[in-house]
């Protein structure tokens, strides 16, 4: 799994590619864990070359919310494909997490 | 009077043996996704039904298995087209030869309890129609999961060639 990591006015924004399963969401963790420890302010997930997640992906994300609150800092999730979305939504987190339709409105989010 | 024949809806049955590894889980979930579309099952419903499948495996390697990935996991997918106003139905059985656990125990957590981890049974539950754990003969554990066409949704139904309204 590719990761790509970018740094935008005090944002990171990660960009995993491919599917987050049960395999790929322990990569994902482990990218996370150094930005969330950082001094980052806002963390962005972005979604958009995410063809498929698992409920290992939302709980990698769930973590990733909740240590953002814990210190203070935005987390947000965009580019949510069909199927990402519907997982989303069956967990019913579309109202727990910020989600944004592009990386640059969930800058601004 | 001759009698035009009824059509009859194609059956498909697949049988795997895999092991409990990672590694194998999106081979299997492209398996089910290709067997649904082929049966004239929308893409959004077929990828619910992958996501199904992925979490009872997932829950096998995790917790039957307790990660290792040496042990194996049987998977039977069958799954029939929509025919003459019968809506398509795909049945899945998995059985694994894990430690027998007390089938009052597997339930879905509180949705409502926002935390990482415990979605997989909420999300099986929540995906398929039916969803029946029992013990496997000879020991293990054994996962039985359906879905149903909706009649009134946009399936094609492959004898009459309409969709089914």
């Amino acid at each position: 799994m590719n990761i790509t990591i970018e740094i935008v006015q005090n944002s990171t924004i990660v960009s995993p590619e491919g599917d987050i399963d049960t395999m790929q969401s322990t990569k994902l963790r482990e990218v996370l864990k150094p930005i969330l420890s950082s001094d980052t302010n806002k963390l962005i997930v972005d979604l958009s070359a995410v063809k498929y997640m698992d409920s290992s992906g939302i709980a990698t994300l769930i973590e990733a919310l909740q240590i953002c609150k814990q210190a203070d800092k935005s987390f947000g999730i965009c580019g949510l494909n069909e199927g990402v979305r519907s997982i989303i939504e069956l967990a019913r987190l579309d109202t727990i997490f910020v989600i944004s339709p592009s990386r640059e409105e969930a800058l601004i989010a | 009077m001759s009698m035009k024949p009824k059509a009859t809806p194609s059956k498909i049955i697949v049988r795997l043996t895999v092991h409990a590894s990672p590694i194998w889980f999106s081979t299997i979930r492209n398996l089910v996704i290709n067997i649904c579309r082929n049966c004239g099952i929308c893409d959004r419903t077929s990828g619910s039904i992958a996501l199904a499948l992925d979490e009872a495996v997932s829950n096998i390697h995790r917790h039957g298995y307790h990660g290792s990935s040496d042990e194996l996991i049987e998977i039977q997918i069958e799954a029939m087209q929509a025919c003459n106003g019968v809506p398509w139905k795909v049945k899945i059985c998995l059985e694994d030869r894990a430690a027998q656990i007390d089938l009052e125990k597997i339930k879905s957590r509180d949705i409502e309890d926002i935390r990482p981890g415990g979605l997989g049974v909420y999300l099986i539950q929540s995906i398929m129609d039916h969803v029946d754990w029992s013990y496997r003969e000879g020991g293990g554990m054994r996962l039985v999961l359906e879905k149903y066409g909706d009649p009134i949704s946009e399936n094609v139904d492959v004898c009459t060639g309409k969709t089914q309204d």
